[in-house]
């Protein structure tokens, strides 16, 4: 991979902002009682990607929603900077650029229209905008497809427009929504590179995933919520921390096969139809082993891997459930 | 002076975050034309074929009144022909620009495009805009095929500029808001229906006032669709409308602020 072409960046690019978003004690209770989220405080540093994880339903949109003065929290207060979002919806929707998770209303627009339009719409200046569009579609490599309309534009290259929309004009805060769903593995990284580089160049970057594998490598810091709730918050590394000296063992059952009985040195496995997934001591990886390969050798498993455990592991750990872990780990091995 | 250079260049100097906050007319004239571009190329694949179907309805309806009234003398085709254009500026209002909103919320298109850095009632005056040279086409070509089939003899004033601007702004935005407001976007295509289909029947546009029942003539004094009819008349032609036509321009005028007023609270409400 090279990073030699980068092309020089143009005026535009070059602006700081030192304006951190600063989410305190956030909460929405609907009138009809329904709680959608309940004391989220966040704050993202200016130069930082944050990455916001959670399954389906924690209410990470809710968040974003409520970022992007679309939504009124019930209690309180969102800050970029100096600036109170909640108070001032149109500030924040000037400051901010987004990436959604569903789809972009642009079927009819050619893709360069639409990633320069919405560069003006965000302020930015015809000149400047034409430079950085330029420049965005040779990162991504996307040049083949900037005369394609928006309907004519496969799942994958359409998620690259929408980032370019939203990197088009730097904004204080960036926040992307599932950014590399559909995105094939190159491009991915040229993604997570330039989702990179809009934080270098000062943005505060809000991502919002339920990948665990990519965002263990892209975020700088995380927070995971569950229903409505941060349950876990601090860089991947501190995150992982009460899991180092653990294992995690995996097994495939045998069709047929019941899940047996885990010994009391295995945690409570989680299943996720064949498979399961277990953590244990490194002291009892000698004892698993054995458990393993005999349940493997007389049919019971069809195969088994023991490793080391990842943000994956802490991930399920705290936030459980068996529906989640099957999201979480359909999309994590089988993409 | 060096520091300076060196400052902008490694980027390190951090902007004044109110410095990217945008305000006043110019920025609002801005996200207009923006919004107006946004929209017509939200709608170019369909646009040649939405102008065309409006020619021909126009052009339909025209023809039409021949088949509801046999022979009918110039006077009673004028009648029609003018109260004809009040329909497409309701349908553009009432049905298109409404459903366009309840498009947005079904494919999931809405949350962006209230997401966007542009004033609310920018982007309502944007949609208004491109949907009435969608919209509005049919309307000239029916009175211009009237005119033509039953040797009308129109006379148009000036004002019918300001009519047809009213007309379609008091529709719009009674469209505008209840596609915001109403949660459910399959309610706002019920609602248009049913709102058509009772202007277009139940109101004095292409008949007179009298044929009503009392209570609904009564009514009908303070809602928008009889005066549509009276200030599109009486600016297209000489003599058909008795008395003056400032009652009906006032009443529309008040209509049109009330709903721009409501229209502006819905559109900026969170939930």
């Amino acid at each position: 991979m090279s990073t030699a072409t980068t092309p020089a960046p143009t005026a535009i690019q070059r602006r700081r902002w030192d304006a951190a978003l600063r989410i305190e004690h956030v909460e929405k209770v609907y009138a009809s009682g329904i709680r959608a989220n309940d004391d989220i405080s966040i704050t993202v540093e200016p130069g930082e990607v944050f990455g916001l994880l959670g399954p389906n339903g924690a209410g990470k949109t809710t968040l974003v929603s409520q970022v992007m003065g679309l939504l009124r929290p019930t209690g309180g207060s969102i800050h970029l900077g100096d600036i109170d979002l909640i108070e001032e919806p149109e500030a924040a929707r000037q400051l901010t650029a987004y990436l959604p998770q569903g789809e972009l209303p642009i079927e009819s627009l050619r893709a360069r229209e639409a990633v320069e339009l919405i560069g003006r719409i965000h302020g930015g200046d015809a000149d400047a905008v034409r430079a950085r569009a330029d420049q965005l579609f040779e990162l991504l490599e996307l040049g083949q497809w900037e005369r394609q309309m928006g309907a004519e534009l496969s799942g994958g290259v359409k998620r690259l427009v929408g980032f370019m929309m939203a990197a088009v004009t730097p904004r204080p805060l960036v926040i992307l929504d599932e950014p590399t769903n559909d995105v094939d593995p190159l491009r991915r990284r040229l993604l997570w590179q330039e989702i990179r580089s809009l934080a270098d160049r000062g943005s505060a970057v809000l991502l919002v995933t339920h990948n665990v594998l990519e965002a263990e490598r892209a975020v700088d810091r995380l927070a995971i919520v569950n229903d409505g709730r941060v349950v876990a918050q601090g860089t991947p590394g501190a995150l992982k921390a009460e899991d180092r000296g653990r294992l995690r063992l995996e097994v495939t059952v045998e069709p047929r096969a019941e899940l047996p009985a885990f010994p009391p040195y295995l945690a409570d496995p989680i299943r996720v139809g064949r498979r399961a997934f277990s953590t244990l001591l490194e002291e009892d990886a000698a004892r698993a082993l054995d458990w393993v390969r005999d349940l493997t050798a007389d049919g019971t498993f069809e195969e088994f891997e023991l490793g080391a455990t990842s943000l994956e592991d802490t991930y399920v750990r705290l936030v459980g459930g068996e529906a989640d872990a099957e999201a979480l780990f359909g999309e994590a091995t089988g993409g | 002076m060096v520091s300076a250079i060196a400052a902008q260049d490694q980027a390190t100097e951090a902007l004044p975050l109110a410095s990217e906050l945008r305000t006043g007319p110019r920025y609002w004239f801005r996200a207009y034309l923006l919004m107006v571009r946004w929209e017509v190329l939200n709608q170019r694949l369909m646009l040649p074929l939405m102008v065309a179907m409006q020619v021909l309805l126009g052009a339909g309806m025209a023809l039409g009144f021949g088949l509801l009234i046999d022979n009918p003398t110039q006077a009673e085709a004028a009648y029609l022909a003018t109260g004809a254009t009040v329909i497409p500026m309701m349908t553009l209002g009432l049905v298109m620009l409404p459903q366009v909103v309840a498009q947005q919320k079904i494919d999931g298109t809405y949350e962006y495009v209230f997401g966007l850095p542009v004033p609310r009632m920018a982007m309502y005056f944007a949609g208004l805009t491109v949907w009435s040279l969608i919209g509005l086409p049919s309307a000239a070509v029916a009175l211009a095929v009237a005119a033509w089939r039953y040797d009308l003899d129109l006379s148009v004033s000036p004002l019918v500029v300001v009519a047809a601007f009213l007309v379609v702004s008091v529709a719009s935005a009674i469209g505008y808001s209840f596609s915001h407001g109403l949660p459910n976007p399959r309610t706002t295509h019920l609602i248009t229906q049913l709102l058509i289909f009772v202007v277009i029947l139940f109101s004095p546009v292409s008949f007179p006032a009298e044929r009503l029942p009392e209570w609904l003539q009564a009514v009908h004094t303070w809602l928008p669709p009889e005066h549509a009819a009276n200030v599109m008349r009486g600016t297209l032609t000489d003599g058909l409308v008795d008395g003056s036509l400032l009652p009906s321009f006032a009443l529309l005028s008040v209509w049109a602020l009330a709903a721009w007023a409501i229209t502006a609270r819905v559109i900026t409400r969170r939930r």
